[in-house]
């Protein structure tokens, strides 16, 4: 059981950075990247902040890091335009229905997440694609950047090389992309209220079709938060999970709501077994590639099976952990076992 | 206990139209369209065909009756388009994951199962959406229609009304819809293998103009 600070409830942030082969080359970056949005967003809690700003904060933050695949440093589709997906989530005091706002193949926005944000707060629809996003977008004051703003490196080469070509599309524009995903990012925390939030990001798979969505901005798949009523568990205990990956497979087997039902029907096992459940079943079922996170009331947890993910916990009673090996993960369960 | 011949695993369809409040004078035209879907597709499903192609039949059908909300019958959005949304999905014999394929926002397509099932088929992507949707359309051989030949009765005469006028677009255009949602369809079947599959078909939320207008009309 959590040696738990009688006098002050659990609450912290969980973030990650992609689940993938995270090349040796970008590690450093990542890790960079994953502390400045821990820090930042920690400092947030500390200071009482609502769970829904601070992990609206910690995703705008690597959405602007370049070395993640979400916001600027997004990958091309196949005929050269950056499409972006987001979803943000709460549940607020007193309520057990959670708010949502995502979008999914928004164009020319800096910060998705911040549109999702002013989704969720109008309090109607859950999900805008395509143009309509973007009209929603301007219609709600944000600005359209240019596409080479959202790009980097070898992207921004390509896509200066596409411009001048005539004609972007052709029929290997919806061949199935060779390429594997790469870093989605992602936040999960629970403030000092006990309320919970989530929030992901992503520029979706390189190369891939115009038009395609992966599991990010769909709840139960990329993000899915939960609050328990008194029949089920205690009142009012929450947990939330964000997932990286292979998106239809994480699609298929519903990731985040499989870590949350996994808790749900085994919760004495605690929130890291149910992270590790998820992602068994999520082999074994679709033989899916992928990360999870998760945070809740009573703890956290995170899994992956995928060579390697980026992660970063820090809560009141553990000290901040940021890792992106296997081997970090070790460390973190050692470091958990001993406050769960 | 359901009535089993035992030599048989049981098998059949289930399908739906749409849970709202359906007017009176709408009783009928449903009945007969749930009528024709389901007739049709336990025929199909009686000559052993897979579930997939029952789902798919039972709901491209359903898209064709206009008092669906669904294909043809759907409603305008706030700026006078028509956006649709299916999904179609199977687990194959053998097989524990899902094949899925779905489309979202997608415009000027008569018969939107029938494009979420080649999404299916490519076994790759789950979920096409907007521009992206009617671009994988036409590379996988569909035909674009003309928004008219979704739209019948009111939302023909409102898309007449809209084309007349310069500017769709208004800040009204994303106030939250005070018009409930309309018929949805959807079908789930098992078939003579034991093979489950699922679809489902809709035009969306038709928005607030409709309301006030229909309300006039009475």
């Amino acid at each position: 059981m959590a040696e738990e600070n009688k006098e002050e409830a659990f609450w912290g942030i969980i973030i990650h950075g992609g689940a993938w082969a995270i090349p040796d080359d970008l590690v450093q970056e990542h890790l960079n990247g994953i502390n400045k949005a821990l820090e930042n967003s920690f400092k947030l809690l500390e200071n009482g902040e609502n769970a829904l700003e601070v992990v609206q904060t910690a995703v705008t933050i690597l959405e602007n890091e370049p070395c993640f695949d979400a916001g600027k440093g997004s990958f091309l589709n196949s005929i050269g335009q950056v499409e972006l997906d987001a979803i943000i989530a709460t549940i607020e005091t007193n309520k057990i229905a959670p708010k949502i706002g995502s979008v999914a193949a928004l164009q020319r926005i800096k910060n998705p997440i911040q549109v999702a944000r002013s989704v969720l707060n109008q309090n109607s629809t859950i999900l805008y694609v395509g143009e309509g996003a973007q009209l929603f977008a301007i219609n709600n004051g944000f600005e359209l950047c240019q596409v080479e703003e959202l790009l980097v490196g070898r992207e921004l080469e390509r896509f200066n090389e596409l411009k001048s070509q005539l004609n972007f599309q052709s029929k290997d524009a919806f061949a199935p992309p060779i390429v594997p995903p790469r870093g989605t990012v992602g936040a999960v925390a629970i403030d000092k209220n006990g309320t919970i939030a989530v929030a992901v990001s992503t520029g979706g798979t390189p190369k891939k079709p115009p038009g395609r969505v992966g599991d990010s901005p769909l709840w139960g798949a990329g993000a899915y938060i939960k609050k328990f009523k008194k029949t089920e568990l205690k009142n009012g205990i929450v947990i939330g999970s964000a997932a990286t990956g292979y998106g239809e497979d994480l699609i298929k087997n519903l990731i985040t709501r499989s870590v949350c039902d996994h808790f749900q029907y085994n919760q004495q096992q605690g929130i890291q077994i149910a992270t590790e459940n998820a992602i068994k079943e999520l082999e074994e079922t679709v033989q899916g590639l992928g990360g999870v996170i998760a945070i809740g009331s009573n703890g956290f947890g995170l899994s992956f099976n995928t060579p390697r993910m980026a992660f970063g916990i820090c809560t009141n009673q553990t000290k901040p952990i940021i890792g992106i090996e296997k081997t970090d993960l070790q460390n973190f369960l050692i470091n958990s076992k001993t406050t769960f | 206990m359901a009535e089993e011949n035992k030599e048989e695993a049981f098998w059949g369809i289930i399908i739906h139209g749409g849970a709202w409040a359906i007017p009176d004078d709408l009783v009928q035209e449903h009945l007969n369209g749930i009528n024709k879907a389901l007739e049709n597709s336990f025929k199909l499903l009686e000559n052993g065909e897979n579930a997939l192609e029952v789902v798919q039949t039972a709901v491209t059908i359903l898209e064709n009756e206009p008092c669906f909300d669904a294909g043809k019958g759907s409603f305008l959005n706030s700026i006078g388009q028509v956006e649709l949304d299916a999904i179609i999905a199977t687990i194959e014999t053998n097989k524990i994951a899902p094949k899925i394929g779905s489309v979202a926002a997608l415009q000027r397509i008569k018969n939107p199962i029938q494009v979420a099932r080649s999404v299916l088929n490519q076994n790759s992507t789950i979920l096409y959406v907007g521009e992206g949707a009617q671009l994988f359309a036409i590379n996988n051989g569909f035909e674009l229609c003309q928004v008219e030949e979704l739209l019948v009765g009111r939302e023909l005469e409102r898309f007449n009304e809209l084309k007349s006028q310069l500017n769709f677009q208004s800040k009204d255009a994303f106030a939250p819809p005070i018009v409930p949602p309309r018929g949805t369809v959807g079908a789930v079947a098992i078939d003579k293998n034991g093979t489950i599959a699922v679809a489902v078909s809709t035009g969306g939320t038709p928005k607030k103009v409709i309301l006030f207008y229909y309300y006039f009309i009475i």
